[in-house]
């Protein structure tokens, strides 16, 4: 009875961590990848510092509420990050003077996932002194009603895994309990109280529960250690590897929180079975 | 100490297992149950340790109504409570040792005074050298010993004891009717249920023994040995 039930608790929290897990990278990945739905606007060399301040406004002003941060990039950052990334080249290729000529200031546009990267492209194109506008985000955007209903799939994959799941871990603890019952039913003619009939099987569940837990969270841990690898070794998928992430403690809490509370429920349960059974004979 | 007024106990509102039982137990009193299969004794006992409610009528401890199922006077009425169970009711997994200290365990008695007390019962009964030994690993005599070992571990001032020697041969048997009777000249009040009337024979007159004879759930006798 023991080891059944620690492998079916194991399960079970290995089941809901990694639909957690799962559900948690997704939501990094695609959810509100909103650093993805960037649009970067390369200013013409021509434009006085005067006019690009003006181009960053009316860039703001385009969508106030779909345009969530906006970032102007000078020339010289641009040198430093190519100077700071490729420092080997950038001393032996490039003259500074060369490079400013090469690099256009940018002006780094966020949008809102809920945005429409299409009118608000089409608006900025229409400002004067923009040489060129890319999205770098398009195939998000192609697939973002896909994404939308995937996380919609796994929240209710995840609601009913745990509603499922905790039923199955009250009544497997409940039972668990009951198992003992020639041990309760021992005690309590042998004069013990209903806690102290109940203690030394309760302390054994509550025991098995945390290592279970523990199992559970290691497995779940090794399946992501395991997507991470094969992720990493698809150099297509690199910036979703640098994304990923195990699970949050938040999402690790969630899962200790909801054993807690199945433990706290099934003793209620089984509390007051034995009650009747033992104490009370209705 | 316990008394029965005018018991009754019915199943399926048409089965009467025990019909107008009413006797007293005193301290210092060893009383034998007898009677045939299906007379009530092990009903009687499920009484005597509130296992089953009555049906009607009184059962009193020291004074004090123990029909109302009033969870305190329960549990303190248990821990005075010797029983010794026709199928042993021993726990399977752990150690003989751990068996015979439960009602000590039950009632915080210190570790010192559970070692002491379970090894003094348990040189008393022969049983020592099976301490650390599981119940399924010792003989149905030997079980028998440590259900009867555990029954008076704690001193308790009234032992029910259902067929307690059922599983012993005759030496055995005597030997385990000795310590009842010990006991019961030491001032606990002894119940034993048996169908072996020969039993009934070997009594001493080291206490006060009484005869209890049910049949059909009635008391037929009720008499001194």
């Amino acid at each position: 009875m023991k080891t059944i039930y620690m492998i079916f608790m194991s399960l079970c929290v290995f089941i809901l961590s990694s639909v957690l897990y799962i559900k948690q990278n997704t939501n990094i990945i695609f959810g509100d990848a909103s650093d993805l739905y960037t649009v970067n606007i390369s200013v013409e060399k021509s434009q006085t510092p005067e006019q690009v301040e003006s181009i960053l406004k009316q860039v703001q002003d385009v969508h106030p509420t779909h345009i969530k941060k906006v970032t102007l990039i000078s020339s010289q950052e641009l040198i430093a990050d190519v100077e700071k990334v490729l420092p080997a080249y950038s001393s032996g290729l490039f003259e500074n003077q060369e490079l400013e000529q090469i690099l256009n200031p940018i002006i780094e546009v966020q949008l809102a996932p809920e945005a429409s990267s299409n009118d608000i492209i089409t608006k900025i194109k229409s400002i004067t002194g923009i040489s060129s506008v890319t999205f770098s985000a398009d195939w998000v955007e192609k697939f973002k009603s896909f994404f939308l209903v995937a996380n919609i799939i796994l929240e209710t994959i995840f609601i009913l895994f745990f509603t499922i799941l905790s039923f199955l871990i009250a009544v497997l603890i409940r039972n668990y309990l009951i198992s003992s019952k020639d041990s309760i039913s021992l005690h309590t003619l042998l004069g013990a109280t209903p806690s102290q009939a109940f203690i030394k099987p309760y302390s054994q569940i509550m025991l098995l529960t945390f290592i279970s837990y523990i199992i559970g969270i290691f497995f779940t841990f090794v399946l992501a250690a395991t997507i991470k690898q094969k992720v990493s070794a698809n150099i297509d998928f690199a910036f979703i590897n640098s994304r990923m992430s195990f699970l949050s403690a938040t999402n690790i809490l969630i899962i200790a929180l909801g054993l807690f509370l199945n433990l706290a429920i099934s003793y209620g349960l089984s509390h007051r079975y034995i009650n009747k059974e033992y104490y009370k004979h209705d | 100490m316990i008394s029965l007024k005018h018991v009754y106990k019915t199943y399926d509102s048409d089965r009467h297992a025990l019909r107008d039982i009413s006797f007293t137990l005193n301290p210092a009193e060893l009383v034998f149950l007898t009677g045939p299969s299906g007379a009530g004794k092990t009903t009687l006992f499920k009484l005597l340790s509130i296992q089953e409610k009555i049906s009607s009528g009184e059962l009193n401890f020291n004074n004090h109504p123990m029909n109302d199922f009033n969870i305190k006077r329960m549990t303190a009425y248990r821990r005075k409570l010797g029983i010794v169970f026709q199928d042993f009711r021993l726990i399977q997994d752990i150690n003989i040792f751990d068996n015979v200290a439960v009602p000590l365990k039950i009632q915080n008695y210190s570790k010192k005074e559970i070692s002491l007390a379970v090894h003094e019962v348990l040189e008393r009964f022969g049983l020592q050298e099976y301490a650390n030994s599981y119940p399924d690993y010792i003989s149905g005599g030997e079980k028998q010993r440590v259900a009867i070992a555990r029954a008076i571990v704690h001193k308790p001032e009234l032992i029910i004891a259902d067929e307690p020697t059922g599983n012993l041969d005759r030496k055995n048997a005597l030997s385990v009717l000795s310590i009842f009777q010990d006991l019961a000249a030491q001032g606990v009040a002894v119940m034993i249920a048996t169908h072996d009337e020969e039993f009934l024979k070997s009594t001493s007159k080291k206490s006060k023994v009484r005869q209890i004879h049910l049949e059909s759930g009635r008391v037929v006798k009720d008499q001194p040995l």
